[in-house]
């Protein structure tokens, strides 16, 4: 298998932006600043970490397996269109401070003694955009998908006429 | 249409609504901050009670004086409800204002507690009321796609 230097490259830079940096911040910040921001401002932040370190290994993995397959081939639009997904779910889950399924609403809630405290940040405009950047990425790569098939067809012709001939 | 010519023109669209959504984001998130200090900073905000003499209610009056400082139109609103045991509205009321980039504007909300309401809860009491007193706050922007809301319950607040 041909190594792309340009996917490791990028591979990397994922992780180390999305995994590496969130797991040594978690090491680095003190346990008390965790637990003071989970009871009064209702946000697991050591947890948010953890996911966001595992969706950049998510991330990191699906662009070596896109770098490693033919754009001709039916996988490269599979692993293409999975990218998109994931990257509009990636999306969803910074707008919602950990949560995709609020699709844009983050929200915090803490209390202290009898007063309750909740903070709606509503981003839905933005989670609207990303969906349809989404859609529009995802129609592109099946248009290159279908150009770059239909080249790969022509080019292959004058051979398959040529092996013929012989 | 060609599908080459197709596929540019896609192109093209993403790479706009990308931008546009990040000058979006910046923008609105900018007005919000800013227009979250703009309400909340030293003598923007006062609530105060008073009661009416001759019928015995309270009135619970909501004086502010928010300052966009922001880019983008914003509408603040805010609202107070008193919610019994079950979470069910007392009395609440509500109101905002839209104000244009760069300006002031001052209003009052008021909450009129009747007598019969203030004796039923016995809100007389300095404690132990068994309702909940509710101060929402809210700024949006960009025609009320954006925003932010602060809900604030205070638990047996009897003594407003």
């Amino acid at each position: 298998m041909k190594v792309n230097v340009k996917t490791i490259a990028k591979a990397a830079l994922i992780l180390a932006v999305l995994t590496i940096l969130p797991i040594t911040g978690r090491q680095v910040l003190p346990s008390e600043f965790f637990r003071a921001l989970s009871m009064q401002g209702g946000f697991d932040l050591a947890g948010l970490l953890d996911r966001v370190a595992l969706i950049g290994i998510a991330f990191s993995v699906l662009v070596l397996l896109r770098g490693h397959v033919e754009k001709a081939s039916s996988g490269y639009l599979v692993l293409s269109t999975v990218w998109k997904v994931f990257w509009l779910v990636f999306v969803f889950f910074v707008l919602g401070l950990g949560h995709p399924e609020t699709f844009g609403l983050a929200i915090l809630a803490g209390n202290a003694g009898s007063i309750e405290n909740i903070v709606i940040f509503d981003f839905r405009l933005f989670a609207i955009l990303a969906t349809v950047i989404a859609v529009l990425m995802i129609v592109r790569s099946i248009l290159q998908f279908q150009e770059v098939k239909l080249r790969a067809t022509i080019e292959e012709a004058p051979v398959d006429k040529a092996s013929v001939k012989q | 249409m060609n599908r080459k010519k197709v596929i540019k023109i896609l192109k093209l669209c993403i790479i706009g609504l990308a931008l546009l959504t990040v000058i979006l984001f910046a923008l609105s998130l900018f007005t919000l901050l800013n227009g979250l200090f703009g309400a909340i900073s030293s003598g923007r905000l006062g609530l105060d009670l008073d009661k009416d003499e001759v019928s015995g209610d309270w009135l619970l009056k909501l004086n502010a004086n928010p300052r966009n400082n922001g880019i983008l139109v914003e509408r603040v609103s805010f609202s107070i409800g008193i919610l019994d045991a079950d979470g069910q509205y007392i009395i609440a009321n509500s109101t905002s204002v839209s104000i244009p980039p760069g300006e002031q504007r001052s209003f009052s909300l008021t909450l009129t507690i009747p007598y019969e309401t203030v004796q039923k809860y016995n809100l007389n009491a300095t404690q132990g009321a068994d309702v909940v007193f509710e101060l929402l706050f809210g700024i949006h922007t960009l025609g009320d796609l954006v925003g932010f809301q602060q809900t604030m319950r205070i638990a047996g607040s009897a003594s407003l």
